[in-house]
């Protein structure tokens, strides 16, 4: 109820903030591309992640890659690109998070037996003809198993409410990005506050899908963009891409804009980056800026991302991821 | 005295309708009538013209006039003539008054009396003072008659008529069946109740249910039952005859008065055909019947085999609790009485025996010698029955060394010539050696120098090793010896001999083979029955008993066989620990191995032989593979690995290449047939399966919709049926080699003194050993996708609906990885032993025969995982693959291929039974992610997804495909261990 409230009151302070967003014109994701450099060594970093039998959050250098937090009798698996997360060349660190899994829309009280993981990193290059593995495959985690009284291998955690592995691997990039990296260490700061202004912020980009401003929408994603492009090498069709990615969301057909609920604010990047989050299952960990629409006879969701950070000597959130 | 009685035998004069068998000297009416008989001495000088089998006998006409003077000296002889003889009571008791002493006529006519018509016999015999008792001089006589069950009657005990009167729970009342025709035979009792109360009541069996004493139930009530086992239905008892008391309620009094009949010793009584039963009113027939019963009998016997009811003649139960105590309240009713023996007509042959024993020499236990129990093969009367015909005895033996020394004791011989009806005699004639594997017998050899043998055939043995013919010309043939006996003959007692397997040494062509040759001693490869040898016959003969004794030799070779197969690098093939014989306490050493390479792996085998008393002989030099046909779990092993063996891999040796492409030849005309079928059909499967998708499009309701939906899952499985076994050539193993280690060894074993007696005259087969598998057969498992593509394989749909694409967007797939991953875990160790005759084994003997259990039990799990990682440039796509099955009771990552094996063993040897199920995989895409921008997911309605179908051209998120289905446990295969 609370949040709500919040919402409604945030509302017109949110248009606003969208329309002084119409002075940066100029600006514009398709052209991205010109900016990127160093497109003959372009690697694609992917984290290839099973894991089974339990809810877990992946995150590199503290940023979140992957999570799950569904129904788990089974495996997740994905392929997720990361160069995003990496700032530059070096040792890059890795955190897997394991929470027990959900069991029929209800979360079970310790880790299975039964977990399964097996997390490798690699480096891709594409070609118009073909994808190579140029690095790797890097294995960061197989199932850490111990044998339990009947002598079977069991995951070695089973029974905790919760178990945390770290490591690191090497990435080599050849671009460098400011990213974070300097900004305010938002976990010092007032939460109450921060998370108004988070919600503030969250909902004028909402709101740009809402009034379908396209011009808002650029402004906001400008940085973030301008990083995501170098760090994966964006040609002219890639940033055409993905200007065409947000796109589609103004086009969606019975389009709905969700008003930002069940959510949860998360400080991530060292401390370095906020978003929000929800916290209501099947969405757990998805993004709140939610656009419902229909594709045939199926009622889908769009989600769109946005973590913010306040660069160095500004006190203003932005997106940054 | 004797001697005189020595002169007089009868001799029966037989009549048309009757027989004499002379053997037992017994003499056979069809029904109760007249005989005659006379002595033997008479019967040459007065009845030599009577034909047997026709009229009745008359003195030959010419010597009429000299009956009187030939038949003087016989003028005091008495006539014993008894009803139950008994090999007791017929050499005592006296003249039967209803006799004339002495044989005035020739001859004597005697009536059979219609009240012992049956099964029955009565004792005929002259004598001057003593009667003998002896067949020799005596005859048995037995009238068949017609079979028939006259009637019954209930009475007390004390014979008091109690037809239709009330008794009690607990009283022990008489049933009296009266019977023609089934002197000494057996009926058969079973009593029913009509409920009194009911007019519609079908009878209900009232069971026999004996008791160990007051209130105790020799068979323990089970949870749950009321009664004791109703296992007995029936009372089984023998018609005698007994003194005939008239009742006015006997139903059946005129009937039985036509079969009356009297005895020489009492002719004041009448006596009847009768069985005598006494029953005991069972207070667990509450249960059968209720509290109220009307207790009638049916009786029937084999001859007559048709059951007959006795309705009307009942007692009955009126509504009774109370349980009163009488004669039969501690033992119940008793299905079968034991002293109802079989009459044994053999009983009265007084040239006897009474067992066969056979004695194996002492053993040395820990430099102790412990006597040799002899082994019972036959015995007379003896309560256990498998004594009483006589039994084969089976020994293990070398055939020049490890000779078994065999003490044939025949006990209590009573063979004097006065007793012998046979010729010729017994007397010194009673142990026969009739027939024996050696070439001639030799008495009393000296030892050691007899033992010696020396072989027929050419030149000198040469064993060990295939040979190929022109390199090796001289084979050894059979090895000719004598039979040992170390008694003398006509020793009626006893006879020891040595006896000897005599093994068959010459080498076995291997037909198709060329000139390959296998050494000997593989005909003994698998100790079945098939490798017993010519039986030692002995005949051990007497009057009473003439038996056969045959020992049959086994032989004494011991098989090992030592293997491994590992991985080099393990380090693991240096040692093979055999298993230790815990029956045989000798230290045995390891067995040579030859190390062969199969790919880059390493395959070890040791099998050593040891027989005839001799030390180990190795059979592991380079030909041992060539014997894998005998090896079949070998074989399985290296069939598998062939299959799987890839000609292009650079480790694989040139050798190996050549094998495997060989193979591959082989197999190729009917892999190249079947995949055509299966191509074919489809193609077929392909086409209805696009035809459900189109039909799904096009439902307007619910109805339609689920009716299609289950028609495409239909379609689905089809297609993946088809697609079973194209799949596999799609699939890329690599195989977890199995690190397999063993030894095991068998031999046949002689069963040990404590063995029960059913089993010590038998040898038995043992196997001892260990087989440790890590794992039996593991391997992982990648499906190779672009095959999968190609033929069009369900779990690529899943992928290409899920990602999106269209085969020609996947570049050279290497964007898509699917990975089926397999770790296999069937495997573990067992170990011990097994007799295959006693069924004594080392995995809990009680449990297997309880419960009719395998020898032992291998489980296993086999888990698989389906990776799923689609990797298209700054995309996610998101996909959970569930598991079907096991997931109630936890959370599963993995789907289980659950196996166990069930080892047990039949006459071909050993085998393992392996059963598997499969839990089932099943795809779901949940999502995808674009250039970090936003995610695309289904609102939460899985259940209602109208995208199930894997041929989906848009975003097929929420895909839910059934990749692999769930699999209820079924027969996978049979390994079959060992055998010929």
């Amino acid at each position: 109820m609370t949040n709500r409230i919040l919402v409604l009151m945030l509302l017109a302070a949110s248009f606003h903030s969208c329309a002084q967003n119409n002075t940066t014109m100029e600006k514009s994701i398709k052209d991205i591309y010109k900016t990127v450099q160093h497109r003959d060594q372009a690697i694609e970093y992917r984290a290839n992640i099973q894991v089974g039998a339990c809810s877990f959050e992946f995150l590199i250098n503290d940023v979140p890659v992957q999570s799950y937090f569904e129904n788990a009798n089974g495996t997740f698996n994905v392929s997720a690109p990361f160069n995003d997360a990496i700032l530059a060349s070096g040792i890059q660190r890795w955190k897997l998070i394991l929470y027990p899994a959900y069991k029929d829309r209800v979360q079970t009280e310790v880790l299975s037996p039964n977990i399964l993981i097996d997390i490798e990193v690699e480096g891709l290059r594409h070609t118009a003809e073909s994808v190579r593995t140029v690095y790797g495959p890097v294995s960061l985690i197989t199932t850490p198993v111990k044998e339990n009284d009947k002598g079977e291998e069991v995951f070695e955690h089973a029974g905790a409410p919760v178990a945390i592995y770290e490591g690191t691997f090497e990435a080599k990039v050849p671009y460098k990005l400011s990213g974070w990296s300097e900004s305010k260490d938002l976990s010092k700061e007032d939460q109450e506050q921060l998370l108004v202004e988070v919600l503030r912020a969250t909902q004028a980009y909402a709101n740009c899908f809402k009034s379908k401003d396209t011009v808002g929408v650029t402004n906001l994603v400008y940085n973030k963009e301008v990083e995501y492009q170098q760090a994966n090498f964006c040609g002219k069709e890639d940033s055409e891409e993905q200007w065409k990615y947000y796109l589609e969301n103004f086009n969606l057909p019975d389009a709905i804009v969700q008003p930002i609920e069940n959510y949860k604010m998360r400080i991530y990047g060292d401390g370095r980056l906020v978003t929000l989050e929800r916290n209501d299952f099947p969405y757990i960990g998805e993004p709140v800026v939610r656009i419902n629409y229909m594709e045939g006879n199926r009622k889908m969701i769009s989600y769109l991302f946005a973590t913010f950070h306040k660069p160095k000597g500004s006190d203003k959130l932005e997106i940054i991821r | 005295m004797a001697d005189q009685n020595k002169q007089i035998h009868i001799a029966p004069l037989v009549m048309k309708g009757q027989s004499f068998e002379q053997n037992h000297r017994v003499l056979t009416l069809t029904k109760a009538e007249a005989f005659y008989a006379t002595l033997s001495d008479l019967k040459d000088q007065l009845f030599s013209k009577y034909v047997p089998g026709t009229s009745t006998p008359e003195v030959d006409t010419e010597k009429r006039d000299e009956v009187p003077s030939l038949t003087e000296g016989y003028k005091d002889i008495s006539w014993m003539w008894i009803v139950d003889p008994s090999a007791d009571n017929i050499g005592q008791g006296g003249h039967n008054p209803t006799f004339s002493k002495g044989i005035k006529q020739g001859l004597v006519r005697v009536s059979f009396p219609k009240f012992l018509e049956g099964g029955g016999v009565l004792w005929l015999e002259p004598f001057a003072e003593q009667p003998s008792g002896s067949v020799a001089n005596g005859l048995f006589v037995r009238a068949i008659g017609t079979p028939e069950i006259l009637g019954v009657e209930w009475t007390d005990l004390q014979g008091n008529n109690i037809n239709s009167n009330e008794v009690n729970f607990g009283d022990t009342v008489l049933l009296k069946v009266y019977t023609v025709g089934l002197y000494w035979d057996d009926i058969i009792i079973q009593l029913k109740d009509l409920d009194y109360l009911s007019m519609v009541d079908d009878p209900d069996d009232l069971p026999a249910y004996e008791r160990n004493g007051i209130g105790t139930p020799k068979a323990p009530i089970a949870a749950g039952q009321k009664t004791p086992p109703k296992v007995y239905k029936s009372l089984t008892r023998r018609v005698k005859y007994a003194k005939y008391r008239p009742s006015s309620k006997n139903n059946y009094a005129s009937a039985i008065n036509d079969y009356l009949g009297t005895l020489a010793t009492d002719n004041e009584n009448h006596y009847v055909q009768i069985a005598e039963v006494e029953i005991y009113i069972d207070e667990y027939w509450v249960e059968d019947g209720g509290n109220s019963l009307k207790i009638f009998p049916t009786i029937n016997n084999r001859r007559i085999n048709k059951e007959k009811a006795f309705q009307q003649d009942f007692v009955l139960v009126k509504n009774k609790k109370q349980v009163v105590q009488s004669k039969l309240t501690p033992t119940g009713n008793v299905p079968i009485l034991v002293n109802d023996n079989e009459f044994n007509l053999a009983a009265f042959h007084h040239c006897l025996y009474r067992a066969i024993t056979i004695t194996l020499p002492d053993k040395t236990v820990d430099g102790k010698k412990v006597p040799s129990r002899p082994v019972t093969l036959f015995e007379e009367n003896s309560e256990k029955p498998e004594l009483l015909t006589i039994r084969d005895f089976e020994v293990i033996a070398g055939d020049t060394g490890n000779l078994k020394k065999i003490t044939l004791d025949v006990v209590g011989v009573e063979n004097a010539e006065a007793d012998c009806v046979t010729t010729p005699i017994h007397l010194q004639k009673t142990i026969v050696i009739e027939s024996h594997p050696e070439k001639d017998i030799k008495r009393h050899p000296k030892e050691p120098e007899d033992n010696r043998w020396k072989m027929e055939g050419n030149g000198s043995a040469d064993i060990g090793i295939f040979k190929q013919e022109g390199k090796t010309t001289r084979e050894v043939r059979w090895l000719v010896y004598p039979m040992n006996v170390y008694t003398n003959e006509g020793d009626d007692n006893k006879l020891i001999f040595d006896a000897r397997f005599p093994y068959n040494r010459a080498d076995i062509d291997m037909a198709g083979m060329g000139s390959l040759k296998l050494p000997f001693i593989f005909r003994y490869f698998w100790l079945s029955d098939a490798v017993a040898g010519t039986p030692y016959v002995v005949h051990v003969a007497t009057c009473r008993y003439d038996n056969r004794v045959k020992v049959i030799p086994y032989p004494d070779v011991e098989w090992s066989l030592a293997f491994n197969f590992s991985d080099p690098e393990d380090g693991k093939k240096s040692r093979i620990t055999l298993a230790s014989d815990s029956i045989q306490t000798e230290k045995r050493h390891q067995p040579l191995r030859k190390w062969v390479s199969i790919g880059d792996r390493q395959f070890g085998i040791g099998l050593t032989a040891k027989f005839n008393g001799e030390d180990e002989r190795e059979y592991s030099s380079d030909y041992v593979l060539k014997l894998k046909e005998k090896f079949k779990t070998l074989v399985k092993l290296i069939d598998n690995i062939n299959n799987l063996f890839n000609p292009n891999n650079a480790n694989a040796s040139e050798e190996d290449k050549e094998k495997t492409r060989q193979f591959l030849e082989r197999k190729k005309g009917q892999i190249a047939e079947r995949e055509a079928q299966e191509k074919k059909d489809l193609g077929k499967q392909k086409e209805l399966l696009k035809d459900a998708v189109r039909r799904y499009r096009g439902t307007d309701n619910d109805k339609q919709e689920e009716r299609e939906k289950k028609t495409i899952r239909s379609r689905q499985r089809s297609i993946r049926r088809a697609n079973a076994k194209l799949a596999r050539t799609a699939i890329g193993f690599d195989i977890i080699w199995p690190n397999v280690e063993g030894g095991l060894s068998w031999k046949l074993v002689q069963t040990n003194d404590n063995q029960e007696e059913q089993y010590r005259n038998k040898v038995g087969l043992m196997f001892t050993g260990a087989v440790e598998f890590s794992p039996l057969l593991g391997a992982s498992i990648y499906l190779d996708f672009l095959a999968l593509v190609q033929r069009l394989h369900p779990i690529a749909y899943a992928i290409i609906a899920i990602a999106d694409l269209t085969i020609s967007q996947m570049g050279d797939g290497s964007k898509i990885i699917v990975e089926l991953r397999g770790t296999g875990i069937l495997g573990g160790k067992f170990e011990g032993f097994y007799n295959k005759l006693t069924g004594e084994n080392s995995f809990n003997k009680e449990d297997r025969d309880e419960n009719n259990m395998p020898v032992a039990k291998v489980t296993g799990d086999f888990t698989v995982s389906l990776k799923v990682h689609i990797k298209i440039a700054q995309k996610k796509n998101l996909i959970f693959v569930t598991v079907e099955g096991s997931g109630e009771v936890e959370l599963e990552a993995v789907a289980t291929w659950k196996a166990r094996a069930a080892i047990d063993a039949n006459d071909k040897g050993v085998y393992a039974n392996i059963f598997g199920n499969f839990d089932g995989i099943k795809i779901l895409g949940k999502g995808k992610v674009s250039g970090k921008v936003s995610g695309r997911r289904a609102a939460d309605v899985p259940e209602n997804n109208k995208d199930a179908s894997t041929l989906g051209g848009s975003m097929g998120f929420n895909v839910e495909f059934e990749a692999m289905p769930k699999q209820e446990e079924e027969l996978i295969t049979t390994i079959q261990l060992g055998g010929n």
